[in-house]
């Protein structure tokens, strides 16, 4: 009987911890645009979302650092008007 | 020639057969088994080596008035060839017949229980024991069987006669008769009426044959059980191994998926910077609130190349549609050079003696410094040192310079300087 019943606990409070992080991978899940295309053909284990979450924000990461660098490179070939409106742009 | 006139009922016989059983064997046995278990023990107990005993029950034909026999049941104990059969062989394929005696003996025996059923077997002395030893006897015998069994490898063949049969005995090796057993077989089967032993004799004189005493008998099918339970023992050893891999591949499969997930979660924590606290959950938050502001930073640099990118655009299209060209391209240079260095040009000075000491803010474009040289060199100011330096977009120059007489006031240096870049 007790051992039962600290099973049923175990089982009780694995569930609630298993319901949060169903939820918190399915918010990535959707986040996600490679395994929205996977939900038509079915779930996804929760290993491929989070090996998946990895890789995007690592594109995501290198995206936002491309993106800086070309915005760097076309302030210094600008004049000074460019300048000045990008810095305000910047500012705000 | 004797004729049979006793004809027992079938019923009787098995009720004195069962009657006479002796109490070494288990009585509660179907009379079957009895049987059985009395012939094997007959052959068992032997310190000769007998390939085979059979029992014959005695059947009365009335159309015929004659007494036949039907074959009741046998017992197989194998052979095994000895050297001691190549004394009795005269020629060469008598010898291949010899060589190949297990089998044909096999084959002898098998024949005698397929044979067919109501096949009668005239005897030539019903009510007496025949002990035949040795090739030669068995060939040159009147009696038919003994013949028969010659030509398969029996060197021995005996007929005893009980209550409702005969028992019969075959052996690949020469047996010397032996009164004991033949006594102990009618005790155990029930003896005959008669008591006459009388022992054939050939037409040539008897051999001098030594008596093969061996004992441990193997059974065919003590052997096939024994096989049996081995194989069965190798089956489920088999099969508990082939379950208990299962079972740990199992487990170590669950394990792997574990490892496996934590090593990912892992390597999301290493990835998301902030970390608000240290369990799963969070970190799954975390993750999800990162890639939601690095798509927000992807959005706004995306907005603001393209912004930089029509500027770009529409100064080209300025400068495309020139007519007038010196009066358009004075008001270009005139208007954006005059409010940008206005708004962002930053002139200090301070002067001691003859020197003055000049500083200067300005974006980092068009050359500042060498603007600013020539700017000097128009007002006569002779450099005697001059530092420039680039913090990200502004260029910060300090120069010491000689100021000539005529502009020796802070205020008219200063004003003199930014009218003279503005230009």
């Amino acid at each position: 009987m007790s051992s039962r019943k600290s099973r049923s606990r175990q089982t009780g409070a694995s569930m609630i911890t298993d319901e949060q992080i169903n939820d918190l991978v399915l918010q990535l899940h959707r986040l996600l645009p490679e395994l929205a295309n996977n939900r038509r053909s079915g779930k996804v284990s929760a290993s491929r979302v989070l090996q998946e979450t990895c890789s995007y924000i690592r594109n995501l990461s290198k995206e936002v650092d491309d993106l800086s660098e070309r915005l760097s490179q076309l302030l210094e070939s600008t004049d000074s008007a460019q300048a000045a409106l990008i810095r305000s742009l910047l500012m705000q | 020639m004797y004729n049979l006139t006793f004809s027992p009922s079938l019923s009787s016989s098995l009720l004195s057969f069962t009657q006479q059983t002796p109490a070494a064997i288990v009585s509660s046995s179907p009379p079957d088994l009895v049987l059985q278990q009395k012939l094997r023990f007959v052959v068992e107990t032997s310190p000769d080596r007998w390939a085979y005993v059979i029992f014959w029950q005695k059947m009365f034909d009335d159309q015929s008035d004659r007494s036949y026999l039907v074959w009741v049941d046998g017992h197989f104990c194998g052979n095994k060839n000895n050297n001691s059969q190549e004394n009795y062989t005269t020629n060469s394929i008598e010898c291949e017949l010899m060589m190949d005696g297990g089998d044909d003996l096999e084959l002898f025996y098998a024949a005698s229980f397929y044979g067919e059923d109501r096949s009668p077997r005239k005897e030539v002395s019903d009510e007496s024991l025949v002990w035949l030893t040795g090739p030669d006897e068995l060939r040159f015998s009147n009696y038919e069987r003994a013949k028969e069994a010659g030509f398969h490898g029996v060197h021995t063949l005996v007929s005893i006669p009980i209550n409702n049969g005969i028992i019969e005995l075959g052996s690949s090796e020469s047996i010397i008769q032996n009164r004991n057993f033949i006594n102990r077989v009618k005790s155990i089967f029930g003896s005959g009426k008669t008591t006459k032993h009388t022992n054939q004799t050939g037409s040539y004189p008897k051999p001098a044959v030594s008596d093969h005493s061996k004992s441990g008998n193997q059974q065919f099918g003590s052997e096939r059980k024994r096989r049996r339970k081995l194989e069965t023992t190798r089956v489920a050893a088999a099969t508990k191994e082939k379950h208990h891999p299962a079972v740990l591949s199992h487990v170590e499969a669950e394990k792997q998926r574990r490892e496996k997930l934590n090593h990912r979660f892992y390597a999301l924590r290493a990835i998301v910077p902030k970390v608000s606290r240290m369990d799963k959950a969070s970190l799954l938050s975390d993750a999800v609130s990162y890639i939601e502001s690095l798509k927000s930073k992807i959005d706004d640099l995306e907005t603001e190349i393209k912004k930089m990118k029509m500027t770009e655009t529409d100064k080209l299209d300025n400068s495309s549609s020139n007519t007038s060209p010196s009066s358009v391209e004075y008001q270009v240079n005139q208007k954006p050079s005059k409010s940008n260095r206005g708004s962002d040009l930053e002139v200090q000075v301070k002067i001691v003696g003859e020197e003055a000491i000049i500083r200067v803010q300005t974006e980092n474009v068009n050359h500042p410094t060498s603007a600013l040289m020539s700017a000097l060199m128009e007002m006569d100011c002779r450099v005697q040192h001059a530092n420039a330096s680039r913090l990200s977009q502004v260029m910060v120059q300090d120069v010491v310079v000689l100021v000539p007489e005529g502009l020796r006031s802070e205020d008219r240096l200063r004003t003199t300087l930014v009218r003279t870049l503005s230009l």
